[in-house]
């Protein structure tokens, strides 16, 4: 899995020790060759010393070295080697160095000056120097100076030869102290930057934990959105709005499962209760009514899961609308014969507004489950003896539907939200009547469905539902 | 044994009273948590069967206020909630039981038996007199193989006085106990059914058990 820390220290760390190589080589280059730069300077500075030293006297070459002054011609230890030559190849000089080794080896050469490394005659590494030039006339023979021009004097070769051994010695131990200095810087870079992470990080591992300790038992946590760095602020703001809409859901979701267990328990209850007492004593004396019981709770059970399902299926949108042309007259007069008897039992009066009643396009299957929903739901919820009024508006191209009742329970501004709410009932004990308060809900679905709007409002003692946006032919 | 319950459906009232009633018990019925609060208030219940969801005052609000009160019933709860959390919270309320709804009528016979011998500190359901058991489960009082032919008022009054060994029980304290509140009932009336009883223990040749306190009511000792 991947890790930020791991992520950053590695990618870090390579960064670090990239920079710290590429710097070692350009540094090792640069000291490298500076030093030999230096090196050959003074090896060169040596030659043009033997080269002034040696003179020309109009019949031959010679050279006026002493090797007191430069004893290192001469040393047994560690000894640097000169020889000369004129430029036919013939062999002038040696250093005394060369006595004890074997004759030097003439090689002509393009170069005024050619520095190269070679193998010193003592087998050591060494670093040679060959300069092409003229001897000098001295300056006590101005008269032979004037006479032979330079190009008719003859042609000489120096070549100074020093052990590299000591210097090859030097730049390895510059290479070991830098590569040491280099694993160090690395070692430490390492060390700040996994301890920087650690503590950049840490506001994020606190936020971890405290995640890890949200689940649906404990919901109700919220990070800490105080004391975050500023980039951790905003997520943490957002993730705590996003929880609280999820617990939001969430309650929502476990009191519908909890309203249905209740809706669904209650009369299944009712039926087992009636049906077992009923078996054991058929001979109680109001038997027959047992059974007109088991009836009414089948049937509310049977309209309970009905209405289950349609909400079900408009809120997964599972639901095809085919739209024809019907008579809102005709729908209307349906539904109103589908409360009849209870209109009639309870001696509640449907008055429709006279008006134009338009043809509509609609489905008629679920716009006639909206209708019949929204007139239950009035008749159910107005007092014995009301009036309920259905009044048909023209609209553009459109009709609404109002429809109004007295309440039998007194509902106020703050119920109206949750009128549409599924299985809301205004008595929070669930405790009253048939309804399970899931009409209203289907209609609110079915409407969405249908791009319809419905809207509920109250006015005096006065309840109104009022369904528009129906589009007539 | 005087039952009280405490439900809004009509229909679960209906059943329970009537299955109730026919296994012996007095049964009174309230539909809200205000009436029934009244109902506990006023009659003296062994156990009350208590819905939750009530309209006017809630199942745990009436709990609440029967507890606080000096009657101290045995309360079931009978609950279409199922949760955890209601279970817990309705038993830290105070209440004896919990029975989710839909029930089996037996099992919930079966835990009020359990709560009425609890309420009279009785492990068993039979109760020794003398010569005479008494199965307060299955509403019979034998002496040895011979059962005794009580109707259902002498069988509650002889229930009654055994779980209540060794303490007067006025005539007033069985009318309330054996009657539900419909019912009307006079002292005579008791009179009336101990004089029976008495007399069908001693005609299956069974002693005495029913003492008279004159002035003050009737004992088994």
């Amino acid at each position: 899995m991947r890790s930020i820390s791991k992520t950053i220290t590695i990618s870090t760390i390579l960064s670090v020790a990239l920079i710290l190589v590429a710097g070692q080589l350009v540094v090792d280059r640069v000291v490298s060759g500076w030093v030999l730069q230096q090196f050959d300077d003074a090896l060169q500075a040596k030659a043009r010393a033997l080269v002034t030293l040696t003179k020309f006297d109009g019949n031959e070459v010679e050279l006026d070295f002493a090797d007191e002054f430069m004893p290192e011609f001469e040393a047994s230890e560690n000894p640097e080697y000169f020889e000369l030559y004129l430029g036919d190849g013939r062999l002038l000089e040696t250093s005394r160095s060369f006595g004890r080794h074997a004759e030097p080896q003439f090689s002509d050469q393009a170069e005024e000056v050619a520095i190269a490394d070679v193998m010193l005659p003592d087998g050591r590494k060494g670093r040679r120097i060959a300069v092409k030039f003229t001897p000098q006339i001295g300056d006590d023979n101005e008269v032979l100076r004037i006479s032979i021009a330079p190009q008719d004097r003859p042609r000489a070769i120096l070549r100074v030869s020093t052990e590299r051994e000591t210097l090859d010695a030097a730049i390895q131990q510059f290479h070991l102290i830098i590569l040491g200095i280099s694993l160090v810087v690395l070692v430490a870079v390492m060390l700040s930057v996994s301890r920087a992470i650690k503590l950049g990080l840490a506001p994020l591992n606190q936020i971890k934990t405290e995640i890890s300790q949200i689940s649906p038992n404990a919901i109700d946590r919220r990070i800490s959105s105080r004391n975050q760095p500023i980039e951790l602020e905003p997520i943490a703001t957002q993730f705590n709005r996003v929880l609280a809409e999820i617990e939001n859901a969430f309650i929502r979701e476990r009191e519908f499962s909890s309203d249905v267990a209740h809706e669904l328990r209650t009369p299944v209850a009712e039926i087992k209760s009636l049906a077992e007492v009923g078996l054991r004593w058929p001979d109680e004396k109001d038997i027959q009514s047992y059974f007109a019981d088991i009836y009414d709770s089948s049937r509310q059970l049977d309209r309970l899961i009905e209405n289950l399902l349609h909400l079900c299926r408009s809120e997964e949108g599972d639901i095809e609308l085919e739209l024809i042309p019907i008579e809102l007259e005709e729908i209307i007069d349906k539904i109103i014969l589908g409360v009849s008897a209870e209109t009639n039992e309870r001696n509640i009066t449907i008055e429709r507004v006279a008006g134009l009643m338009p043809t509509i396009q609609i489905d008629p299957q679920w716009f006639e489950l909206i209708l019949k929903n929204l007139l239950f739901n009035a008749v159910a919820h107005s007092p014995d003896g009301s009036v309920v009024t259905i009044e048909v508006i023209s609209e553009a191209g459109f009709c609404a539907l109002e429809i109004e009742n007295p309440m039998a329970v007194p509902l106020g501004e703050q119920d109206l939200p949750m009128i549409f709410k599924r299985l809301w009932r205004k008595d929070t004990s669930r405790a009253t009547g048939r309804h399970a308060g899931i009409g209203l809900s289907l209609v609110k679905s079915f409407a969405d469905l249908m791009n319809l709007e419905v809207n509920a409002s109250i006015s005096r003692d006065l309840f109104h539902l009022r369904l528009s946006r129906i589009r007539t032919c | 044994m005087k039952i009280l319950i405490i439900e809004d459906s009509l229909k679960l009232q209906k059943s329970l009273r009537a299955g109730l009633r026919r296994l012996g018990y007095a049964v009174d019925v309230a539909g809200d948590g205000e009436e029934g609060l009244a109902y506990s208030k006023n009659g003296d219940y062994d156990v009350i069967v208590l819905d939750l969801m009530l309209p006017k005052k809630s199942g745990l609000e009436v709990l609440r206020e029967i507890r606080e009160s000096r009657e101290s019933p045995e309360v079931l709860i009978l609950s279409a909630r199922d949760q955890t959390r209601d279970r817990v919270l309705g038993l830290q309320q105070g209440a004896d039981d919990y029975l989710v709804k839909p029930f089996a009528f037996d099992e919930l016979h079966a835990r009020i038996q359990a709560l009425v011998r609890r309420r009279f500190k009785q492990k068993s359901p039979v109760i020794t007199v003398g010569k005479i058991k008494i199965d307060t489960s299955l509403h019979i009082a034998c002496q040895g193989a011979d059962c005794l032919p009580l109707t259902p008022t002498e069988m509650r009054i002889l229930e009654y006085l055994a779980l209540n060994r060794g303490r007067v029980i006025t005539s007033a304290q069985l009318i309330n106990q054996i009657y539900d509140a419909s019912s009307y009932a006079s002292r005579n009336t008791i009179e009336s059914h101990i004089s029976s009883l008495r007399k069908k223990l001693r005609t299956q040749g069974g002693p005495g058990i029913i003492e008279t306190r004159r002035g003050f009511g009737y004992l088994i000792t």
